[in-house]
């Protein structure tokens, strides 16, 4: 009775992970099967492999723009947001004026506006500055929510850092900036890199604002390019499941590499300890 | 090196609360003056504000004649230890020492140069290459002293920066801290709680309390004349005796009575001193065990009570109100047997140091118990009657209701 107790919290997380993982094994499993055998009796265990969907994916679909296209805006976005949100967070952090709290609420109100109520604004923001299928036209709408979300977690991990180290900082003679850049930026690398993959993600992610400011496959980023995959009489589930294996590879290997860089605490022996 | 100067300096924050008021405070130039107080008495603060980590809302901070009140921290060209050592963890001693010259543009050869001379006088040599993380407690100690010397700052400010040691590394350190200052004869203001840190480094101690200084004088002037009841139950262990006492005139001065105590104070030149006359068990005792001989203090501090006449001088004009605070430190106690005694109680509790031994003495008609310092030598039993002789020349007098000393 005790021993089957004991069992449960590991059997539940077994469940969980099986139920995470599974539709990431069906896809991949799915993404080489042949279009014939898709829709026959499913099997957990994949019987012929073919590459046909990748070959497909690249040869027929070109689906190297949609990537090229989804990492610069990712990319940019990321490097962006992460750069003028590092300072702006480490002001809000750490600097003493007035309103401090409101800047900070109102930063994190801009990014609860549902997108699909902006959408059309932007549309005709973008439209008049001439950034309709640009990629300023998408990196720009993007950081109405990677400001705030790379902002507010900065915040967070900024006002963790002992404050004796940037006093001490400046009594060694570091002016703000200095200290920012010398002892703040190198302590909060793990900080900054998982803010960075999180910011990454959901630019890369992002459906709604790629599809209504790109006007033809030139621009179109992954999601986009992968839901204007479907055909006026069928949908090529075999090349879309193929596309979404691509497209969540390198975000996927990205979290992994920078996995043990998150965890590992950079401040230990800061302080006393 | 430079003189620093508080002028009226407050600060009060802006739910009201008062951290500090009205400091004024001259630190000479190679001076050593060490703010204590408990916490919460605004003793970093005052320090902080100094730095320019905090900065005040009234009053002015001169460091060597100029005006740095607006100046940020890092212009004020000062040095700081911190109580938490603040090193950089991600960078090696090396990196540790030289930063304050890096930020300072000192060409890379200087650089070398001074860490080297900082890493062999503290002999942190072999750590250089190593991360903070990588060291004991004593030799982040050591690293945060080391990048305070690194350069030859106007000020060294320090922030309790013992208080994370062990005790033996603790009294090791002081030591070394004590010598540092002879040796750099710098201009140190140095923050701390205990009131023994306080007394062995300080040239001069500034006593605080509740954001406002008490009292600022050499050691020794602070526990031989303590300015008020506070810093004479602040500084000195065990604390000081206090006794509320009613003030009547007698035949030859005043007498001051609280419960089963006693003692008269006599003003003519012929008084009796009661402390000579043997009797008792007190021909065989050794004289008070103070950590001052009586001869020295006497000699060299004019501060002290000059002698008993003041002191009955004193009381006699405290009868004019009545009541009086008499404290008599635990040092100045003499237990005696049988004989004439300025008081009466039996031992409650005997706590040995070894050198000495700490007597709780109880008192009919006091609520706690009096702390008399005896000789290790002494045999005293717990509910033994005991006879109390105060020195005469060591009695500190307060005024019942502000508990400022009471001078002749």
């Amino acid at each position: 009775m005790r021993r089957a107790v004991r069992w449960v919290p590991a059997l539940a997380v077994a469940a969980l992970v099986v139920a995470g993982l599974f539709p990431i094994y069906w896809a991949a499993v799915s993404s080489v099967t042949p279009e014939s055998r898709l829709f026959q009796t499913p099997s957990l265990v994949p019987g012929r492999l073919v590459a046909d969907h990748y070959r497909a994916l690249f040869e027929q679909r070109n689906f190297w723009i949609p990537i090229r296209n989804s990492l610069v805006v990712a990319g940019a976005t990321t490097l962006f947001s992460v750069s003028v949100g590092a300072l702006c967070a480490y002001a809000l952090a750490r600097l003493r004026f007035r309103g401090k709290p409101l800047i900070l609420a109102f930063v994190l109100a801009v990014s609860m506006f549902p997108q699909i109520a902006i959408v059309s604004p932007l549309f005709i923001v973008l439209r008049r500055l001439h950034l309709i299928n640009t990629y300023p036209g998408l990196v720009l709408p993007y950081l109405t929510f990677a400001m705030p979300l790379t902002i507010w977690l900065l915040v967070g991990f900024f006002r963790q850092l002992p404050a004796e180290l940037e006093e001490a900082a400046m009594m060694d003679g570091a002016g703000r900036l200095r200290t920012f850049r010398e002892i703040i930026l190198p302590l909060s690398l793990p900080g900054l890199a998982t803010t960075a993959i999180l910011t990454f993600l959901y630019s890369w992610n992002e459906f709604l604002f790629a599809l209504s400011f790109t006007l033809g496959p030139e621009r179109y980023t992954v999601p986009v390019a992968i839901a204007l995959f479907r055909g006026q009489y069928q949908v090529p589930w075999g090349q879309i499941l193929a596309a979404a294996v691509v497209a969540t590879a390198p975000v996927a290997l990205l979290v992994l590499a920078f996995q043990r860089r998150i965890v590992q605490g950079l401040t230990a022996g800061a302080v006393k300890g | 090196m430079a003189a620093i100067t508080l002028d009226r300096v407050g600060k009060t924050y802006p739910n009201g609360h008062v951290a500090a008021w009205e400091l004024c405070l001259e630190i000479a130039d190679g001076e050593l003056v060490v703010l204590v107080g408990p916490s919460g008495s605004g003793k970093s603060t005052a320090l902080r504000m100094v730095a320019g980590l905090e900065t005040p809302t009234s009053g002015r901070i001169l460091i060597g004649g100029d005006d740095v009140t607006d100046t940020p921290p890092q212009d004020r060209d000062l040095a700081m230890v911190f109580q938490s050592y603040a090193l950089y963890p991600h960078k090696t001693v090396r990196e540790n020492l030289a930063f304050p010259l890096r930020m300072r543009r000192a060409p890379r050869m200087r650089i070398d140069e001074r860490v080297a001379a900082v890493a062999d006088a503290l002999g942190l040599r072999p750590l250089l290459d190593r991360k903070p993380a990588q060291l004991s407690g004593g030799q982040r100690q050591r690293v945060a002293l080391g990048r305070a010397m690194v350069r030859e700052p106007r000020a060294f400010l320090f922030d309790e920066p013992l208080s994370n040691l062990d005790p033996a590394l603790r009294v090791h350190t002081r030591a070394e801290l004590a010598l540092l200052h002879r040796r750099l004869a710098a201009t140190m203001l140095y923050v701390t709680h205990d009131q023994e840190e306080a007394m062995t480094l300080g040239d001069r101690i500034v006593v605080m309390r509740d954001g406002a200084i008490q009292q600022a004088a050499p050691p020794l002037d602070v526990y031989l004349a303590p300015a008020n009841r506070f810093v004479a139950a602040f500084i000195g262990s065990p604390a000081m005796n206090f006794f509320d006492c009613a003030v009547t005139a007698d035949a030859t001065g005043a007498r001051l009575v609280c419960g089963a105590l006693g003692v008269s104070l006599a003003t003519g030149p012929d008084a009796p001193e009661p402390a000579d006359v043997p009797g008792g068990g007190f021909a065989a005792q050794p004289g008070p065990a103070g950590p001052v001989s009586p001869a020295a203090g006497t000699a060299v501090h004019a501060a002290e009570p000059a002698d008993r006449a003041t002191a009955a001088a004193v009381a006699a004009r405290a009868t004019r109100r009545g009541r009086v605070v008499l404290g008599v430190r635990p040092h100045d106690i003499v237990l005696v047997g049988e004989g004439p005694a300025d008081a009466r109680g039996e031992v409650a509790v005997v706590e040995p140091l070894g050198a000495e031994q700490i007597v709780h003495v109880r008192m009919a008609g006091l609520d706690e118990t009096v702390r008399v310092v005896a000789p290790a030598e002494r045999r005293v039993t717990p509910d033994e009657p005991v006879g109390l002789r105060f020195r005469r020349d060591r009695l500190h007098l307060f005024d019942a209701e502000t508990g400022a000393r009471l001078e002749a």
